[in-house]
């Protein structure tokens, strides 16, 4: 199975063979896309052969996580296929139904809806490239929720009662990502300010982000100890230099995992990653979906 | 917690989980090269190949003579066979078009759209398998199978064949006498040439000028082509008649 996670302009890939202990890594790597990549015009069949050419034995099986940037997010205060008809027509350019695919996941007890908009043309150039490649392609997931199947997958994170992933971005905007009892709670962007956190963007509910918000103040601020109102708290980044998640695992918090993926599988390459550069791979968890780690 | 998978049918997700992979692998063959010789297998094998052409050879000889001395009986079997198109009337036909246009933002993109002198084509392409079924019973007149879907892995095309006939003599001949019957708006960007008069628009444009030829009754008298340029515009050409 290869895995695939986009985030800016580097595509990192990590591909597995099922082994008698769970899933065993026999590469891992990571390809930088030419400035003006776009998914089109055999641009992304490019990388997908690079990546296949350096494991010509293993079929090409694709699980693909996109930048988050190629999506759309919103929420739906009301899960009804009738109700959101409605509110297309209401709210919606009629143009956006015929560019975009909109998928929709109930949370909150299936009475909201986190809505997903993929632009049709995008799709088909993925589809069209793995055609390229003669491939499978067996998902596309986004990001931070890639991300979130990772904690699950590798670290067990379904047997909390609680957890978030938080990731650390570019320029000091970050998203957390909240699951309680095994659902989706709610996505947050926020900024981080020398002695402060600005929320950007709250999809979903708006239980517990103050608290949390208000514990990451405490840890710029300050020294904190754990987080209080969740029981564990997932971290990882994409950048190249992730200052700021270094001084996260520094400081010790109690309940803070780097959610990198080498720390939990086998590998049967002798090349070493540091923690915090393994880190930069957790959205391939899109690529653990469905099995046993 | 839901996994998300964009490969899915678009619309709200009820299981938290979907399988639905897109395969384009090909099934690796073995190489008839790499198998080694067997000589005792080899000579049965020309053996048979020879008695398998000498067969063949006696049946074409034989399917020659039954055809010459059965073929006045066969083809008027076959011209009973083709009659049931005949049945189909014109306002079958454009009763059905009409549907195609109309329907066209809902459920599946109008590839492309042909009135020639002798029949209509049709293609068209979704993603969703159950519309392009569901359409495809509605539009297969006389069950003629003249209507067929191909495709997988959520890219499906639909093509459809009617007989058509230019029946009517009230020919559009000019831009004046389209012009006549038509009024573009102002968002169509049209050119004309002394064939032919073809206009660029949106899909709701295109549809409506379509309806105003249909309304003038004026399907029945040009050739035209209807294509698809990208998601939401139409090539809409009126070839002038003489």
């Amino acid at each position: 199975m290869i895995a695939i996670s986009q985030n800016g302009s580097y595509f990192q890939y990590l591909i597995w063979v099922p082994a008698e202990g769970g899933p065993l890594i026999i590469k891992f790597g990571e390809i930088k896309s030419p400035s003006q990549f776009n998914f089109r015009d055999g641009h992304f069949a490019s990388i997908l052969e690079q990546i296949t050419n350096e494991v010509p034995e293993i079929s090409p099986r694709f699980q693909l996580s996109l930048d988050y940037k190629n999506v759309l997010i919103s929420d739906t205060n009301y899960n009804s296929e009738e109700f959101l008809e409605w509110q297309n027509i209401q709210v919606i350019d009629p143009g956006f139904e015929l560019l975009y695919h909109t998928f929709s996941y109930p949370f909150l007890n299936s009475s909201k809806l986190l809505n997903i908009h993929l632009n049709k043309e995008l799709k088909s150039s993925i589809i069209n490239s793995i055609q390229d490649v003669n491939g499978e392609l067996r998902s596309i997931n986004i990001g931070i929720f890639s991300a979130e199947i990772g904690a699950r997958k590798w670290f067990y994170a379904s047997q909390l009662e609680s957890y978030a992933v938080w990731k650390m971005g570019k320029n000091n905007i970050d998203q957390l990502l909240i699951v309680k009892g095994g659902e989706f709670q709610s996505l947050i962007t926020f900024k981080r300010l020398k002695n402060s956190i600005k929320v950007l963007n709250i999809i979903g509910s708006n239980q517990l982000i103050d608290k949390i918000i208000g514990q990451i103040e405490v840890w710029i601020n300050d020294d904190l100890n754990e987080f209080t109102h969740i029981e564990r708290v997932f971290a990882y980044s994409s950048e190249m230099n992730p200052k700021a998640l270094k001084e996260l695992i520094e400081s010790e918090i109690n309940n803070v995992t780097l959610l990198n993926p080498f720390e939990m599988l086998d590998i049967s390459s002798e090349v070493k990653i540091s923690p915090i550069k393994g880190a930069r791979f957790a959205e391939v968890g899109i690529g653990f979906r469905g099995i046993d780690v | 917690m839901f996994d998300l998978n964009l490969l899915s049918e678009p619309g709200i997700q009820l299981s938290e989980s979907v399988d639905c992979s897109i395969s384009f692998i090909k099934e690796k063959h073995p190489n008839p090269s790499k198998t080694p010789p067997n000589i005792n297998k080899k000579k049965t094998t020309t053996v048979r190949q020879n008695l398998y052409s000498s067969n063949s050879l006696f049946l074409i000889i034989f399917m020659a003579i039954s055809g010459v001395i059965f073929y006045p009986m066969l083809s008027n079997l076959n011209s009973n066979m083709l009659m049931p198109s005949a049945k189909v009337s014109q306002e079958q036909v454009v009763d059905k078009v009409l549907k195609v246009i109309l329907e066209s933002k809902n459920d599946y993109t109008i590839e492309s759209l042909e009135f020639s002198s002798e029949n209509i084509l049709i293609h068209l392409s979704s993603f969703d398998i159950t519309s392009m079924k569901f359409f495809q019973e509605k539009m297969d007149l006389l069950n003629s199978g003249a209507v067929r879907v191909f495709g997988d892995n959520n890219n499906y095309s639909m093509m459809a064949k009617f007989p058509w006939k230019i029946t009517s003599d009230d020919f559009i001949d000019s831009p004046e006498s389209f012009y006549k019957i038509v009024k573009t708006g102002k968002n169509v960007k049209t050119v004309i040439s002394e064939h032919e008069i073809v206009m660029n628009g949106s899909t709701s444009d295109i549809i409506s000028i379509f309806l105003q030829l249909a309304n003038a009754e004026r399907l029945q008298t040009n050739e035209m082509m209807i294509h698809s340029i990208n998601p939401g515009n139409l090539i809409f050409a009126v070839k002038f008649s003489n």
